[in-house]
């Protein structure tokens, strides 16, 4: 078995646009006291993911997910697909200065196409999405197993 | 409201080690395939956590505080699991298993007073030795 690894960060315009990334490079500081800070430089490559999710009936703010995520390259498609591992959660309020509210969900990796044939692995999401228009930011880590 | 983020790999070589991290460039690649290269930076950070073990023994709860900076700096922020942590099925490497959790951040001390927010965390641990990985990210919001 061998392991991958990607950190990518996704993002949408709003609810009708696509999820997508670009290779990354994310560099998170810290300053002498303490100070945080991370950027983020867009690089070659790209990746998309597409889910559906069902909002829990006892709390809106809980649901589960489904979908795939796709890595553009040749000889593709390079996809892994995923489902919610317990619940996802959405944690109002918004952000009042961004209209964004976070969440945060885990999703387990249940089988992969192309570069991922045979895939297993864990996802982690750690999100903020507009729940007027759907834009999101979604940062991801995946630790993905590979058969040989 | 201020919103910060980070991603910062946390290790710990036997229990009983701190679990620590530095700065870090990380590197996610997407050509022929996908590669993730982490390069350490300036500054350090660190975190302690108490588990509490659940009826099911592939989950578990925790509390605990991160620090940015050295050892006893004043910048903190505590945090919960939300639901539960999963421990699940063995790693690439031996005797290595795959876990995650999702925590929200309690609050926290000096530059992250009042913050709130939520940490994802997406690890590899040895339950024998205790030599974890712990790939997390971030979301902190502070009042402005």
């Amino acid at each position: 078995v061998r392991e991958v690894q990607y950190a990518l960060r996704f993002t949408r315009a709003d609810g009708s646009s696509p999820t997508l990334a670009t290779g990354q490079v994310t560099t998170t500081t810290i300053g002498a006291g303490g100070e945080l800070s991370t950027t983020y430089e867009q690089i070659d490559g790209r990746a998309s993911y597409e889910s559906s999710y069902e909002q829990s009936p006892d709390d809106p703010n809980l649901f589960i997910e489904s979908g795939t995520v796709t890595f553009d390259g040749a000889g593709g498609p390079h996809t892994l697909t995923f489902k919610t591992l317990g619940w996802g959660y959405l944690m109002p309020p918004e952000n009042p200065t961004t209209g964004m509210t976070p969440g945060v969900v885990m999703w387990t990796v249940d089988g992969g196409t192309g570069w991922f044939e045979g895939a297993t692995g864990t996802i982690t999401s750690n999100f903020r999405v507009n729940l007027g228009n759907e834009a999101l930011e979604d940062d991801h880590v995946g630790t993905i197993l590979l058969p040989g | 409201m201020r919103q910060l983020t980070y991603m910062l790999r946390f290790t710990r070589a036997a229990t009983g080690d701190s679990i620590v991290a530095t700065g870090q460039t990380t590197t996610t690649v997407i050509a022929d395939g996908v590669s993730t290269t982490i390069q350490p930076g300036p500054g350090e950070a660190s975190y302690v956590t108490t588990l509490t073990p659940d009826d099911d023994p592939s989950r578990f709860t925790e509390v605990g505080t991160i620090t940015f900076g050295p050892a006893g700096a004043p910048d903190t922020l505590g945090f919960r699991t939300l639901g539960y942590g999963h421990l699940l099925g063995a790693g690439a490497d031996p005797g290595m298993r795959q876990g995650m959790v999702l925590w929200a951040i309690t609050g926290g001390s000096g530059k992250f007073d009042c913050a709130g927010g939520l940490v994802t965390s997406s690890f590899v641990v040895n339950p024998a030795t205790g030599e974890l990985r712990n790939d997390q990210t971030g979301t902190i919001l502070l009042p402005d």
